[in-house]
């Protein structure tokens, strides 16, 4: 109350052990929905309001047990059905991995990311997410790190052109990073029927 | 209608007949009253007097056609016609005539065709005006009947009905119309092989063929002139084409052309129907001109190009004046000029090793042609003008360069003393013409960088001939691009007039101030120039001035402070030059002392050989550093130089260079060890006695502007990119702000039309731009719809 007492918190080993006690691996995506759930503001950390609003959101506001926890998480996975709510998951991953002070999430962090949220997604992995990794991590963009609106915009790119590459129109308002992914893909494409 | 033979009609009763009835016969019958009777009209007529006037008037008729109708009473006969036609009996009257007129019409048909092989159309055409007279008569006989009985019967006038008849019987019989058809179509073709011909005949018969149409010209235009057309068609078709095949010159074929044209309008006019002239113009148009543009156009060493070569306006005058008859002539004529000048014009900005001057000059002199041309030949039309100038828009823009060399040939114009100055009166017309080529370039803002170095250079050299020319050019720009062009140009003038009056006024704060501190120890000058100004400078180091120059400024600085105490003066080594009195003591090179005695003009210091000359040379301020130099020592390193003298390296050789390579030694201030080309850390330097000139004063540092080596020019463009960022920035900013919120595509429109008139942004950039903006939430994505943003206040 008055006294100026530093808020709880459990830090990276902490965290380690709660992902052994629910019997997931720290890069599970479900670990990623827990944070998400809890509103944690930054990684490998938790404070007792954030514990305590995930379990409320869980359901398991009342004696968390650990199996408890991980039920409501599985069940939390699959109901995962609404595009709505994945997005909303999306938008604050972006948050969640940046550096504190950062405007620009590192790259790095942004192809793991990548590579873990769409887990939860409702239609499933998009085909052109490996392809979008592979890009950005051969180092052909040029570009270090990547801006809320690229992220942001990465998800509406899947939704609308994720399975036809032919309906992008680099004349719109895309981020450009994605322009030059396009440009890079459909060349690709084109190498591979000319050597077929 | 001919004019009519006189009929009598003043004869009493020729024709013999009973008196007719109808009220008071004119007759001599004498009169007392009591025994006058006026007998009653007869209300009824019986067949056999019906018949009676009836013969008599178609022997009249006959007579007439026989043209003997001098004994005839009009006013009986057309009493008898009316007669006739009140008592009912018009449409016998009508008929009647028709038949007589068809029998006299197969006579007539009988004796064209007897004529066939023999003087055919000139009887014809008299059979023809016989007719016409003899119908005239008729029709003026039974007039009543034409006014009366033919309308209400809806039925064709007499004389149309006599016209009918004619063409029916006549000429359309197949013998007469076929030859009639062939007869004059060969006339026209003897003509136009060069023959002459009886013109009058074929005017009477085409006017024949156009009155036989009644209303309209359909009987001429079917036996006539689709005719004429197609053989005219068919004549001229094979005539270019022979003329082509023989000749291969474009300007005696569009001679010839013109002289056809005339004489096929002559001929329409003269003896043809009027209507036939523009179709028959028409035809040739399409035959002579519109088959062969193509081929006169692009000709080998005759078509428009090699007339392009040698300037032969005459002659693109008149292809033009044809050319324009057609569509799609002039078209032809432009894209070929285009071509042409496309390639005049790359061959100049490709060319390599030009210099600048030379570069804009013949780009100048292309354009003149060009005005020539447009004046001369082609009538100062439109569609040739635009053409022109986006051809001179595409290939000025080709080289990157264009914008850099224009101000520098500008610049020569505009310095005192140089070679290309142009004289008082020639330098307003020249500049209009620079100032026409500039609104060519695509990249003005590349221009504005250069022009505003070049200006710099000038202002600080006094090398500007005159002010007010100066003034003029900025003017000119002004009014091409808005004063935000020029606000910096303008200033930086301002800060020339200022600085000499801060010149003049240090030099009375000197005298008045007095005493030993205030005194001159070397003379110099300032100039004040207002940073925002002047052309960015990057270097702001401490260069080691020497002990006069530090003391002379600090004077000046004082100076400055008492009077604008806010202020900050930054002292710029790199934009001053200097005047050194140089001694050299040494022997010059073999030979030169033999020279000089020759030489009267020289100074005697000069003159005898192993002398000290002295000099004065004309440095750059670095340079001046680093001569004095070698009042201390007098061999030293580069790296010792450097060292010394604080001047950074680029600067450092540059300023070396000038005064050390050379090629003859008695031409260099200085002299390297070892001597290669580049000038390297550990290369050593000495003063070079063995220097000589024949002139006192020497200029080292160059005067005028030169044009950028390629690494120079590189960074040029770099930092003309980096400016080129915060405009279209501050554009998007501009332009959000207004409209709050706007779609992207517009945006890019938006910016891309607010900044054309320094240089073309890509989408690509602006796009990029739009990221950055975004980054620093400037403005943000409108969360509604993706594609719009907004301005985020």
């Amino acid at each position: 109350a008055g006294a100026s007492t530093p808020p709880l918190k459990i830090g990276a080993g902490g965290v380690a052990h709660l992902c052994r006690d629910l019997g997931l691996d720290p890069v599970d995506i479900r670990v990623l929905l827990l944070a998400w759930l809890c509103r944690a503001r930054e990684m490998c950390a938790f404070t007792e309001a954030e514990l305590r609003r995930g379990c409320a959101a869980l359901r398991q506001a009342e004696a968390p047990t650990a199996d408890g926890l991980r039920a409501a998480l599985d069940a939390r996975l699959d109901a995962m059905t609404v595009d709505v709510a994945f997005k909303d998951l999306y938008r604050w991953a972006f948050d969640f991995g940046l550096e504190s002070g950062q405007r620009t999430l590192q790259l790095p962090m942004a192809t793991d990311l990548w590579a873990l949220v769409f887990e939860a997604r409702p239609s499933g992995v998009p085909p052109l997410l490996g392809a979008w990794l592979t890009w950005l991590q051969s180092g052909a963009s040029g570009v270090k790190g990547v801006s809320r609106d690229t992220w942001n915009m990465f998800l509406t790119f899947i939704d609308t052109c994720g399975s036809d590459l032919s309906a992008y129109d680099h004349n719109e308002a895309w981020p450009s990073l994605i322009d030059d992914f396009v440009e890079a893909e459909t060349d690709r494409a084109n190498q591979n029927l000319l050597n077929c | 209608v001919a004019a009519r033979p006189s009929m009598n009609r003043n004869a009493p009763n020729a024709i013999g007949g009973g008196a007719s009835g109808g009220g008071g016969s004119g007759g001599g019958s004498n009169n007392s009253y009591s025994k006058m009777r006026i007998k009653a009209f007869p209300m009824s007529m019986d067949e056999r007097y019906v018949n009676q006037i009836w013969d008599q008037l178609k022997r009249a008729i006959q007579e007439i056609q026989k043209k003997n109708n001098s004994g005839l009473s009009f006013e009986e006969l057309y009493r008898n016609a009316y007669t006739l036609v009140l008592h009912k009996y018009g449409e016998k009257l009508y008929s009647g005539t028709r038949d007589v007129v068809a029998e006299h019409m197969a006579k007539i048909k009988d004796d064209v065709l007897a004529s066939v092989n023999n003087v055919f159309l000139a009887t014809l055409n008299s059979l023809w005006k016989d007719h016409q007279t003899a119908m005239v008569m008729i029709r003026d006989i039974l007039m009543y009947m034409d006014r009366v009985y033919v309308n209400q019967q809806n039925l064709p006038s007499v004389y149309n009905m006599g016209l009918t008849v004619f063409k029916e019987q006549v000429v359309r019989h197949p013998v007469v119309c076929e030859h009639l058809r062939n007869t004059l179509l060969e006339m026209v073709a003897r003509e136009r092989r060069g023959e002459s011909i009886a013109r009058s005949q074929i005017k009477d018969a085409c006017n024949m063929l156009c009155q036989l149409g009644v209303d309209s010209l359909q009987v001429y235009e079917e036996d006539f002139e689709q005719a004429f057309l197609k053989q005219s068609r068919d004549f001229y078709r094979s005539e270019s084409d022979d003329f082509l095949a023989e000749n291969c010159s474009a300007s005696l074929y569009i001679k010839k052309v013109e002289s056809r044209m005339a004489e096929e309008m002559e001929r329409a006019r003269h003896y043809l129907d009027r209507s036939t002239e523009p179709k028959i113009i028409a035809v040739l148009e399409e035959e002579l001109i519109s088959r062969h543009m193509r081929t006169i156009v692009e000709m080998e060493s005759s078509g428009l190009v090699s007339m392009l070569r040698a300037d032969k306006h005459e002659d693109i005058h008149c292809m033009y004046r044809l050319l324009q008859r057609v569509p799609d002539g002039v078209k032809i004529m432009t894209d070929c000029i285009s071509t042409y000048l496309r390639e005049q014009g790359k061959a100049i900005v490709a060319e390599e090793n030009r210099e600048p001057s030379a570069y804009v000059q013949a780009l100048l002199d292309l354009r003149d042609r060009c005005d020539c041309l447009l004046a001369q030949a082609l009538n100062r039309d439109r569609l040739f003008k635009q053409q022109i100038s986006s051809d001179f828009e595409y290939f000025v823009n080709l080289n990157v360069r264009s914008p850099e060399y224009l101000s520098l040939f500008i610049d020569e114009k505009l310095r005192r003393g140089s070679r290309g100055a142009a004289a008082d009166n020639e330098i307003e017309p020249l500049l209009d013409k620079c100032m026409v080529l500039f609104r060519y370039l695509q990249e003005k803002d590349v221009f504005e960088k250069y022009y505003k170095q070049h200006l710099a250079k000038r202002l600080i050299l006094n090398k500007s001939s005159s002010d007010d020319t100066e003034k003029s050019m900025i003017s000119k720009l002004k009014a091409e691009c808005g004063c935000q062009f020029t606000s910096k140009l303008e200033g930086m003038l301002k800060d020339m007039t200022v600085s000499n009056m801060l010149n003049e006024e240090f030099g009375n704060y000197l005298s008045q101030a007095g005493g030993a501190g205030a005194q001159r120890s070397i003379d110099f000058g300032l100039r004040v120039l207002t940073t925002g100004f002047w052309p960015t400078q990057t270097t702001q180091n401490k260069v080691a001035l020497p002990d006069e120059a530090r003391q002379a400024y600090d004077q000046f600085h004082r100076f400055y402070m008492s009077k604008h105490s806010g202020r900050q003066l930054t002292l710029q080594p790199n934009m001053g030059t200097a005047d050194l009195s140089a001694t050299f003591s040494g022997a010059p090179p073999s030979g030169r002392g033999a020279e000089a005695a020759d030489e009267p003009s020289s100074t005697s210091n000069s003159l005898a050989v192993g002398a000290r000359r002295r000099y004065i040379l004309s440095v750059s301020t670095y340079q001046m550093v680093v001569l004095l130099q070698f009042n201390r020592r007098p061999k030293i390193t580069f790296e010792q130089l450097q060292a010394e003298t604080n001047i950074p390296e680029k600067d450092l050789q540059r300023a070396l260079g000038a005064l050390c390579m050379q090629k003859m030694a008695s031409q260099r201030f200085l002299n390297k060890e070892p001597r290669t080309k580049e000038i390297s850390s550990t290369d050593e330097f000495t003063v070079n006695d063995a220097f000589y000139s024949r002139h006192v004063k020497i200029k080292v540092a160059p005067s005028g502007g030169v044009k950028e080596t390629e690494p120079e020019r590189r960074e040029t463009r770099i930092k003309v990119d980096e400016d080129r960022k915060y405009e279209i920035e501050a554009a998007i900013v501009r332009i959000m702000k207004a409209r709050q919120t706007l779609s992207h595509n517009y945006l890019i429109a938006q910016v891309i039309e607010q900044l054309k008139s320094r240089f073309t942004p890509t989408p690509q950039a602006i796009k990029s731009r739009i990221e950055h903006l975004m980054d620093r939430d400037y403005i943000k994505r409108s969360d509604q719809d993706r594609h719009y943003y907004q301005y985020v206040a």
